[in-house]
């Protein structure tokens, strides 16, 4: 076995001691789904005389929920469970220290830790296909709902080791939020497809101009998401202090992501067209997906404190500056991003009949909302090494600045009151975007950046001095300058 | 040849610095002793040079890779045994460190002969099958050793491997740590427990507050100690007598006289001592002991850390 992960995993799985009781569940499973289907199909054969390839159908869409468990549900939450439990146990040194490859300890950990859900779920395939077939439903269908288990699983297990292994928190097992995104997100729609599947047929989509079928679309996106889920695991193994995006993956991924929501989209832009009333507000729909992103991204992209200190401390002290922290700084990547979310759903407008110079007064409002947010944010990150609870601090003024219009509006029964919070201008904006976007809110907002944006630029300042200070003889900074 | 050399190497936390500016170097084959108390930043130093916790500032070169540049490289070429850890708890003993092997590339036809050797090193080649959550805590210590040892390693990183274990756990870890410096392995190994160290530690470093407030050779920090020789001599009786002598006698100072028993201060070399014994037992003074007295490491710790002031530059040179 090339992988010493896999080998290591491989000892207390397969040890026969407990082989046999693997195996014992797993035939127990399937002989009773066998079974049972068998008696319940003799008892509506005598009753309604019904076709033998329903049964086969309701096997094949049973096997389907099988896997969904071992493929969506055991499976990642196995591989939650690695990190976590090493740290409690107090092994993880060992294995953070194994001189092996990202990739070698990523697959190691997925395929390892799975060895027995996945020669499970192999068995399954084959009952399941077999089952479909005999069933009646086409090849291709086959196909699409075999790439759409294991992409989905991918995508799972490796989003399951990604929220497991960041190395400065000793985190819990992340495994019951992710079971509670799996069923508010994944399991309705695995119904409606496990309910067209047994019609036989699956659903098409409109992406930008093609028709795709649903679960390859589906399938699309999770490998998409997969490919940066891997990608952030790639990153955390080596460098483990790292945020999980770099400034140019941020850009990157939501620029990608913008493309793809995009192609969701479009069909409706174009369809709007000949709509009467409100063709506009499916254009809310794409800003908001897009907002999500530039919301979220400069999250993951953050850089600590320490982060910055050990970026200043690569740079000579004679450039060193608030100015050069500033270009690449939190604040600077979000700017670029929701500079980046503008154009995107500028060029959007064309589409559609929606005025540009509308979303530019909606998208300027925001960008105040965003400001103050992302300020908050910074404030966060620079202060807390001085303040260590700063953080229940400014996340309390966040759900204040949230929430706290919505209460004023309902106490002064005044509607417009609720445009002073970022979700309340995005929904004041929605319905009442004929009247024109609302621009007061800027104003508020302009004056709440002040206090944020001093005390950062002030704590940009002190980095700045203090490396200066520490590295006015460092070897290193010598050799950089 | 150096196989770690610190420069400048620095660790805060928010505003605590845990590890102040600390250049020093290790020369392959020396067993150096990192001494402080505990919160004195050894575990903080030493999970940064095992490429666990990135520095705020400074660099080091460990086995010829840079700390920043090349962790993966530092990582195939040392060892680190943590303060408190366990092995992986589902595998055997042999599992355990047939995966070591492997996820360090030993090759594949060396793996086994490699572990037999190794369990007999650390003595304990009956428990190759046991589970590692069966062990006691010296036998996972010694097991944690192994794990290392399996892989060979250029560099051993040892944080506190003596901590919580019984006199006899303590004294195995002890050979077998005396057998890797035997063998010329280059250790860098911490405690706060100053008699583990002594007996085969070539090198010590004493850290307090974040800084090595001493570095140098057992010798050097010996000389450090004790800079003149202090003797002392119980006669049997007529103590006057040998006070008398001692006075004519040019190469030592009476220090004090209490009963029978004399502290002199020797300024020249053991020679003098042997001469001196000579003299007082030709005049018919009956010596029943001449002992010279040695500060040992405990002493040297405990002055140290009651300074006040730090010394960061007086190591430096001792270091290289």
């Amino acid at each position: 076995m090339a992988n010493p992960l896999i080998r290591r995993y491989q000892y207390p799985l397969l040890r026969p001691p407990q082989v046999w009781i693997y195996g014992i569940i797993y035939l127990s499973a399937v002989a009773l789904i066998l079974i049972v289907n068998l008696m319940f199909f003799a008892k509506e054969t005598i009753l309604v005389n019904e076709e033998p390839w329903k049964l086969f159908r309701n096997l094949h869409i049973q096997f389907a929920i099988f896997q969904f468990i071992l493929l969506w549900i055991l499976a990642p939450y196995n591989v939650s469970t690695v990190i976590s439990g090493e740290m409690l146990q107090k092994s993880y040194d060992f294995t953070r220290l194994l001189p092996l490859s990202a990739r070698q300890k990523i697959a190691g950990i997925v395929m390892g830790r799975n060895l027995v859900i996945f020669f499970m779920a192999a068995v399954n395939f084959l009952f399941f296909l077999a089952f479909g077939l005999a069933g009646q439903l086409s090849l291709p269908i086959l196909a699409e709902w075999v790439l759409f288990l294991l992409s989905i699983s991918l995508l799972f297990c490796l989003l399951a080791l990604l929220m497991s292994m960041h190395p400065t928190k000793k985190r819990g097992n992340f495994f019951v939020p992710m079971l509670a995104l799996i069923f508010c997100f994944g399991f309705p729609y695995f119904l409606i497809v496990l309910h067209e599947s047994f019609e036989g047929k699956t659903a098409n989509v409109l992406f930008y101009c093609w028709q795709i079928p649903s679960l390859l679309l589906i399938s699309g996106f999770a490998l998409y998401f997969a490919g940066w889920a891997s990608l952030g695991g790639l990153r955390w193994f080596t460098k483990e202090y790292d945020p999980l995006f770099s400034p140019l993956g941020a850009i990157v991924f939501l620029v990608l992501y913008l493309v793809l929501v995009l192609g969701l989209f479009y069909p409706y832009f174009l369809s709007q067209r000949s709509m009467e009333s409100y063709p506009e507000r499916i254009f809310f729909g794409f800003w908001m997906f897009g907002l999500i992103a530039v919301g979220l991204l400069p999250v993951g992209a953050r850089k600590t404190y320490e982060k910055y200190l050990e970026m200043s401390r690569l740079c000579s002290p004679s450039k060193l500056s608030v100015c050069w922290l500033l270009r690449r700084s939190n604040l600077m990547l979000a700017a670029v991003l929701y500079l980046l979310w503008v154009c995107f759903c500028s060029y959007a407008c064309w589409f559609g009949p929606i005025p540009i110079s509308l979303f530019l007064v909606f998208a300027a409002v925001m960008g105040t909302f965003f400001c103050v947010l992302i300020l908050l944010f910074e404030t966060s990150i620079t202060l807390s090494p001085v303040y260590p609870k700063l953080g229940y601090l400014t996340g309390f003024l966040f759900i204040l600045y949230l929430f706290l219009p919505y209460i004023l509006a309902a106490l002064f029964e005044i509607d417009f009151l609720t445009a002073f919070s970022p979700l309340g201008y995005f929904n004041y904006a929605y319905e009442h975007y004929k009247e024109g976007m609302p621009v007061s809110p800027a104003i508020l907002n302009i004056f709440f950046c002040l206090m944020p944006g001093r005390l950062v630029l002030l704590r940009y300042s002190q980095i700045v001095t203090m490396r200066k200070g520490l590295s006015s003889d460092s070897p290193l900074t010598v050799a950089a300058s | 040849m150096q196989v770690l050399q610190t420069q400048r190497l620095r660790k805060e936390f928010g505003p605590l610095v845990a590890v102040q500016d600390v250049s020093f170097s290790v020369e392959q084959g020396q067993v150096m002793g990192l001494i402080g108390p505990n919160g004195a930043g050894k575990t903080t130093l030493l999970r940064m040079l095992a490429t666990l916790l990135p520095p705020t500032d400074g660099t080091a070169v460990i086995c010829g890779a840079d700390l920043y540049r090349q962790p993966l490289e530092i990582r195939k070429r040392i060892g680190y045994l943590p303060d408190f850890f366990n092995l992986y708890n589902d595998l055997t003993v042999f599992e355990c460190l047939d995966f070591s092997a492997r996820a360090y590339g030993v090759p594949e036809k060396k793996i086994a002969d490699r572990i037999d050797r190794v369990l007999e090193c650390v003595d304990l080649t009956d428990k190759k099958d046991i589970l590692c959550r069966h062990l006691s805590r010296g036998m996972v210590q010694r097991i944690g050793l192994a794990f290392l040892m399996v892989h060979d390693p250029d560099l051993y990183l040892l944080d506190e491997p003596a901590s919580g274990l019984d006199p006899i756990a303590r004294i195995s870890l002890r050979n077998i740590l005396k057998r890797l410096s035997g063998e010329g392995k280059t250790v860098l190994i911490s405690s706060h427990v100053l008699s583990e160290l002594s007996g085969f530690c070539t090198h010590i470093a004493i850290m307090d507050k974040g800084v090595i407030k001493k570095f140098g050779s057992v010798e050097q920090i010996q000389a450090m100690l004790n800079p003149e020789r202090i003797v002392r001599v119980v006669v049997l009786d007529e103590p006057q007598k040998a006070v008398s002598l001692l006075q004519s006698f040019p190469d030592a100072v009476l220090k004090d006289c209490s009963g029978n028993t004399l502290r002199l201060t020797f300024t020249k070399g053991p020679e003098t001592i042997a001469r001196l014994n000579a003299l007082l037992v030709s005049e018919g003074v009956q010596v029943i002991e001449l002992t010279e007295e040695k500060k040992d490491l405990e002493d040297l710790f405990v002055a140290i850390s009651s300074e006040e002031e730090s010394l960061p530059h007086s190591f430096a040179n001792a270091g290289s």
